[in-house]
């Protein structure tokens, strides 16, 4: 029996080896740096880099090449260890104490005499790669012998290495990723190179490393690239569809239902046919919930199929992800199983949603449509997920069916309760179902499609939803587009590439979207009032980031700039700021909920939708706020140009002076005030410096206050007066 | 096919109210919905109770509660897979990862690199295609031929690795 020997670095974990394999396990940290040594098992000269190692690393562990000896010495050539359930011994030098010999007796001793045999627990499995010397060789210290293929064990599930079929535990090699925290900043993220991750779609047990997953994954991307896809992670609940319990409303969509049959005539079906149309009833475990389905889905998804492979992702359960898929999705070919729900993973967060889960490695080609950003946050950065695209929530149930009931029976008699019993609840159902009928019955009528029976169960902005998925396909669409011109013209560039390989993106859709972003509200520079609590500070507010995200620049003051105030339609009525833009009259009031809107459909939303106090823009300039805006985006374009702010702000004299012209014009014309202040505007602009704004100096003017405040008063209830939905439209944002 | 017949042992529990005349049957019984279709430990999955092994032992009473222990011997028929036994399986789902494979309660996962590499991936259709033949395709529901590469049983789970890279593995006809 000979000997056979070979310098082989060993660690406590598994290691690979073969030629030129990067160890995992094996990482050197040197200050905040964490990165992987490259170790070469079996090759010339592995004593200088196991001695890089050694140096790093505490040196009680065993960082001398080892050296493996097998007993099989006449199996050597290329067998599988692994199966041959073969047992390396391993050697080690330092331990060497000359009498506590064990396997001297398989140790040729004429052979080697300098290295004697000692146990370990430890057990290396894998293939004999090469056999470099012949049996009868004799071998010298430190010189290479063969060189084994260890297994590296990249591939593990439940505990199994999956390609050589030996259990983990006793390795307990793989630290399987517990929490997402471990990611949290980029040093771990290396750091995780040594964990396995479960990759999506496969097997909650499923382990696979880094590596192996980057090459897989990597093999996926240049698939979507040939097939010019890109690939889209969609949410269920409040995107494409909105579910509620049926026993949210107990009796009645059952007597809606009913009544419906009875009186089916075709006619009565076709009329109801848009409000009611792809409702439907899902039996999930013994609870049924209804599912009305987001307006022209099935279209959208069907174009939107062609450029980007759909996924959904969810935080219903599987069996609830599995039957809207297959409503949204009745062939199966859209969404095949690319479906993720809460169950799909061990290590439920059930409030939170990780990219990573889906696209462990490379999430540049990846768009998010989801309702709610907050899911997706990533909490130890406070960062919204760039993939982003916040869709506007779509609601079509009214989420507590009892208190719109109730809210219902006060409004309608005064003399109810309000905490009506039973019985007045009943009877309310009953009116109510009577109402749905009669308008049913009146609908018949009606030959225009837009009419929406009244439903008490129905939200009432259903209407302005129509037309979102629209947007969001011509958005996606465009995103797609912009990302493969680019990449064309990469490709155009460098023509070297053979058919196979096709080049990895060099474009992300993140700048891409970013991009889009920032032209939104591009010009815009939004000054608030009433919306941020005094306490915190507005610049780390969502609002304000999302606001400068979308291309706006924001400013705690109204200056010379500012072209839109956003106000709060309660509280920001009486502010300084409000006044002064009104005094300014070039400065566009608006809700909140226009900035929202323009978030959410990626357009600057019209200001005249969701004006606070439209007709007193409108009175300056007569309807014509088109033309108002583009007086205001000249205006910018020659700000940009001149990289300065030319516009002075008026002066106190002129100030005062206006305030006369407004108290003589105000009884006969209220729109004259606005006229007369624009031209004072522009009259005294180069009079003063630019460093008094004039909404600094107006807090100091108290007698100014008081009568721009007892004016407001005055001018506000006229227009409650005139145009009560102006307001109480910017009321529901709030 | 790895099934074995063995003698095992359980301590059936049983509540008062079943004192009576058909306490024999109440016994099989229960321990028939106790073991069934469970993983024990090392003999693997139990299918079914063959026979409970007369004639039946004493019951103990447990002190303090009231219920009755009975040591109860049994034949059972088991299910117990081996490494390097050559399995049929039903494949069940087809990912860039592997192949997942079912012989009845065992869940074997063949991964990417255990998977001839004449046989590719193709994400369109889930399934692994061959690059020589095109009709021959790993696909959901097709029937395999694996061999077994390692044995994990859980007390909930009982899961394997295999591969199909030998001569003679892999789909059959």
């Amino acid at each position: 029996m000979g000997l056979c020997s070979c310098l082989f670095p060993i660690t406590r974990r598994h290691c690979s080896s073969g030629d030129k394999y990067l160890l995992e396990s094996w990482l050197v940290k040197t200050g905040d740096q964490v990165r992987p040594l490259q170790v070469l098992a079996v090759v010339q000269g592995p004593l200088e880099e196991a001695k890089a190692w050694k140096d790093d690393r505490e040196p009680q562990s065993r960082t001398e090449p080892l050296c493996i000896q097998t007993e099989k010495k006449e199996t050597m050539e290329l067998v599988n260890l692994a199966s041959s359930n073969l047992d390396f011994s391993v050697i080690l030098k330092e331990y060497l104490p000359s009498g506590k010999d064990r396997t001297s007796t398989t140790a040729g001793g004429q052979q080697n005499t300098n290295y004697w045999g000692l146990r370990l627990s430890e057990k290396v499995t894998g293939k004999v790669d090469a056999l470099v010397v012949n049996q009868n060789h004799v071998i010298q210290p430190q010189q290479m012998v063969l060189s084994v293929d260890v297994c590296d064990h990249k591939v593990q599930f439940n505990g199994n290495c999956a390609l050589c079929g030996i259990e983990m535990d006793i390795y307990s090699a793989s630290p399987i990723l517990e929490s997402p925290r471990e990611f949290s900043t980029r040093t771990d993220w290396t750091l995780s190179n040594k964990h396995h991750l479960n990759p999506a779609y496969t097997h909650p047990q499923l382990r696979v490393s880094r590596n192996e997953l980057e090459l897989v994954e990597g093999e996926n991307t240049r698939r979507l690239l040939r097939r010019k896809k890109l690939s889209l992670v969609l949410d269920l609940d409040n995107t494409l569809i909105h579910a509620t319990l049926v026993s949210h409303f107990p009796q009645e969509w059952y007597q809606y239902k009913q009544e419906i049959y009875q009186q089916a005539t075709e006619k009565a079906l076709e009329c109801s046919a848009p409000l009611m149309e792809d409702i439907h009833e899902l039996d999930l475990d013994g609870s049924i919930s209804l599912v009305k389905l987001r307006p022209n889905v099935r279209r959208f998804l069907e174009k939107i199929h062609q450029r980007y492979e759909l996924h959904i992702y969810t935080m219903g359960s599987r069996s609830y992800a599995d039957a809207i898929a297959t409503l949204l999705d009745p062939s199966g070919n859209l969404f095949q199983r690319r479906i993720v729900s809460r169950d799909d993973f061990v290590e439920g967060m059930m409030n939170r949603k990780s990219l990573r889960r889906i696209f462990p490695c490379d999430d540049s080609m990846v768009i998010i449509v989801d309702d709610r950003e907050d899911v997706w946050m990533d909490h130890n950065q406070g960062e919204m997920v760039p993939n982003l695209i916040r869709a506007k929530p779509y609601l079509f149930f009214v989420q507590d069916v009892h208190e719109n009931m109730n809210n219902h029976l006060v409004w309608d008699s005064t003399t109810t309760s309000i905490h009506p019993s039973s019985e007045s609840h009943k009877e309310s159902f009953a009116n109510i179902s009577t109402c749905m009928l009669t308008c049913l019955n009146w609908k018949e009528n009606l030959e225009s499609g837009c009419y929406f029976p009244y439903l008490p169960w129905v939200q009432k902005t259903v209407e302005s939803d129509e037309n979102y998925l629209g947007r969001l396909e011509q958005l996606l669409i465009q995103i797609h587009e912009s990302f493969f011109k680019e990449m064309e013209q990469c490709h155009n560039v460098s023509q070297t590439d053979d058919s196979n390989h096709v080049k990895l993106p060099l474009r992300d859709v993140k700048l891409i979207l970013a991009e889009m972003r920032h032209r939104v509200l591009r010009n815009c520079y939004l000054s608030f009032t009433g919306i941020f609590r005094l306490e915190e500070s507005p610049e780390v507010s969502t609002v304000w980031r999302l606001a400068e995200e979308f291309g706006a620049i924001c400013n705690k003051q109204v200056t010379s700039q500012t072209t839109h105030l956003i106000v709060d339609s309660q509280r920001g009525l009486h502010t300084g700021k409000t006044k002064y833009a009104l005094r300014r009259g070039d400065i566009f009031l608006v809700t909140l909920e226009w900035l929202e809107t323009s978030m959410q459909y990626y357009i600057r939303a019209s200001e005249l939708q969701f004006a606070l106090f439209s007709t007193s823009l409108s009175h300056s300039y007569g309807n014509d706020l088109e033309e108002y805006r583009k007086v205001i985006e000249k205006r910018h374009e020659q700000f940009v140009q001149n990289g300065l702010c030319p516009q002075k702000s008026p002066s106190k004299p002129s100030v005062k002076r206006r305030k006369m012209e407004y108290s003589s014009s105000e009884e006969d014309n209220t729109s004259t005030w606005i006229d007369s202040s624009s031209q004072n505007n522009q009259t005294k602009y180069h009079q003063s410096d630019d460093k008094t704004s004039p909404y600094h100096k107006e807090q100091d003017d108290h007698l100014e206050l008081e009568w721009t405040a007892s004016y407001l008063a005055s001018e506000l209830e006229r227009e409650l007066m005139n145009d009560p939905l102006c307001l109480s439209g910017g009321g529901e944002s709030s | 096919m790895g099934f074995f017949q063995v003698e095992l042992t359980k301590n059936v529990r049983v509540h008062p109210r079943h004192f009576h005349s058909k306490l024999k049957e109440t016994l099989i019984q229960t321990l028939m919905d106790e073991v069934e279709g469970t993983v024990s430990g090392r003999f693997g999955f139990v299918v079914s109770v063959l026979e409970v092994l007369q004639p039946l032992p004493k019951g103990i009473l447990r002190e303090g509660f009231g219920f009755a222990v009975y040591p109860l011997k049994y034949k059972a028929l088991v299910f117990r897979p081996f490494k390097g036994e050559v399995l049929d399986a039903v494949v069940t789902n087809v990912t860039r990862h592997g192949i997942f494979a079912q012989v009845g309660p065992l869940t074997i996962f063949v991964s990417r690199h255990q998977i001839p590499s004449d046989m590719t991936h193709d994400e369109e259709t889930a399934s692994y295609i061959s690059v020589v033949e095109k009709a021959e395709r790993i696909q959901r529901d097709s029937a395999i031929r694996l061999r077994v590469n390692g044995i994990k049983i859980d007390a909930s789970s009982f899961t394997a690795v295999g591969t199909i890279l030998d001569d003679y593995l892999g789909l059959i006809e």
